[in-house]
């Protein structure tokens, strides 16, 4: 099962794909869909859950802000 | 035609930045950044991977401190008219173009600052230093200097001048429009702290193209706000980078074709372009030199001191004249005037008369400077 987590710009989202996948963790772009928190046209990454509480803490380390997740 | 106007815009661009902006037009030109479809997401991809090129060229380690405009002269707007608030003190240099003096100008009529012009002594770095020293004041919030004369071909020693500023706390922002593509620029260890680029000239991208790189934390207000495809539920601008000046529809395909261009460069290397542009600047010098009707007005240019521009004037003729004769006489494509640079002609007192520029490119030919020797040779 993927997480979606949520960046603040397409250019957040695919630099902080680039990190994780640097990182040995593969996560892919996509449109945060309506209902899945506020719909603000955002864009983000879906990591699978395994995955997912290393990301956030690769991407905190490399001063990407996380703007928030979904399941 | 022999073109010589390159500091204007670079032409013929290479094939590969055509074929690219082609492919583009063709295959990938949905809106980036916008939509969730496959297309959609493409375009973002291709517009990211330019982002990452211009990082990659300029040694900054964050793409997003990347930022597309559509010219040069919009970067410095956005430093110059975000940064600088009533009160504030601005230095710039004897030699700016207008993309630097006029918004500094019109921020002095409406907004109540005020800026000092350094003056940039040819050959004489020590002393240029001490100019822009002398220029400080309390208030001083920024610099905005050119790296190279887009008249004269002057280079200041901006790192120096830079790091001095940084002593004194003052914000530093660079027009490298002539520069770009042709000398060196890494800034991993840089006092610049703002560089404006533009894309058509040294990176052989398309008209229309345009960077600013931030390689600070002090970000500008924005100047322009609109759509920038996400958060767009949030009626405030954003405040991240690049987002926060990439408002509107970009220029997709010019920003592919700048890849593109950037790619071109990388495979010739700078510094050999630089090393072959000035041996076409010096040859021209030489030569023009011992024509005796010639006007020059710079010492003969090298690489520690210039940037390959070269002005000149032929006693007795306005320069507009020579530059359309050579235009339709000998299909030489060279720029008359003032450039869009009154302070470097106020400078080098050409301002009643302009001066006929010649700029290279990596196209250029050493027959095509011995064309315009003997062309020049042969104007009565």
């Amino acid at each position: 099962m993927d997480n979606l987590v949520k960046l603040n710009s397409v250019t957040q989202a695919m630099r902080a794909r680039d990190i994780l996948r640097s990182n040995g963790i593969k996560a892919n772009i996509q449109r945060i869909p309506a209902g899945k928190g506020e719909h603000s046209c955002s864009y983000g990454l879906s990591i699978n859950n395994n995955n997912i509480s290393r990301a956030v803490e690769i991407l905190r380390k490399n001063n990407i802000k996380v703007s928030g997740r979904a399941i | 035609m022999i073109y010589l106007d390159n500091g204007a815009t670079t032409f013929p661009k290479p094939q590969s930045v055509i074929n690219s902006v082609n492919l583009a037009l063709r295959n990938f030109s949905a809106n980036p950044g916008r939509g969730g479809h496959k297309l959609a997401i493409k375009a973002s991809e291709m517009v990211y991977n330019a982002r990452k090129a211009v990082a990659d060229f300029f040694t900054l380690s964050d793409p997003s401190n990347v930022v597309f405009t559509h010219n040069c002269t919009e970067a410095l707007n956005f430093v110059i008219k975000g940064l600088v608030k009533s009160g504030d003190h601005i230095i710039i240099s004897s030699l700016e173009h207008n993309a630097v003096s006029r918004p500094i100008e019109k921020l002095k009529s409406k907004n109540n600052i005020t800026y000092t012009v350094a003056k940039v002594v040819e050959g004489d770095n020590e002393q240029t230093l001490n100019n822009f020293r002398n220029a400080i004041q309390e208030n001083t919030k920024l610099l905005v200097c050119t790296y190279a004369s887009n008249v004269f071909g002057i280079k200041l020693p901006i790192e120096r001048i830079c790091a001095m500023c940084h002593q004194y706390g003052i914000l530093t922002c660079v027009d490298a429009a002539q520069a770009a593509g042709i000398i060196p620029i890494d800034l991993s260890d840089s006092s610049i702290d703002y560089l404006c680029v533009a894309g058509h000239k040294g990176l052989y991208a398309p008209m229309g193209t345009g960077v600013l790189i931030f390689n600070c934390n002090n970000v500008p207000d924005s100047l322009i706000e609109g759509g920038t495809g996400s958060n767009s539920n949030n009626l405030y601008q954003p405040d991240i980078l690049p987002d926060k000046f990439e408002s509107g529809t970009a220029n997709f395909s010019g920003i592919v074709g700048l890849k593109s261009g950037i790619d071109f460069v990388n495979r010739y290397g700078s510094l050999k372009i630089y090393h072959n542009e000035i041996n076409h600047i010096k040859h021209a010098y030489n030569c023009l030199k011992s024509i005796k009707k010639v006007k020059l007005y710079t010492n003969e240019p090298d690489m520690n001191y210039y940037a390959p521009v070269l002005s000149f004037n032929i006693d007795g003729i306005d320069c507009e004249t020579v530059s359309s004769i050579l235009s339709e006489k000998y299909n030489i494509a060279t720029r008359a005037g003032l450039h869009c640079a009154p302070l470097a002609h106020k400078a080098f007192d050409t301002f009643d008369i302009g001066t006929v520029r010649v700029v290279p490119s990596v196209f250029t030919t050493r027959n095509d400077i011995n064309s315009l020797i003997n062309a020049v040779y042969n104007i009565k």
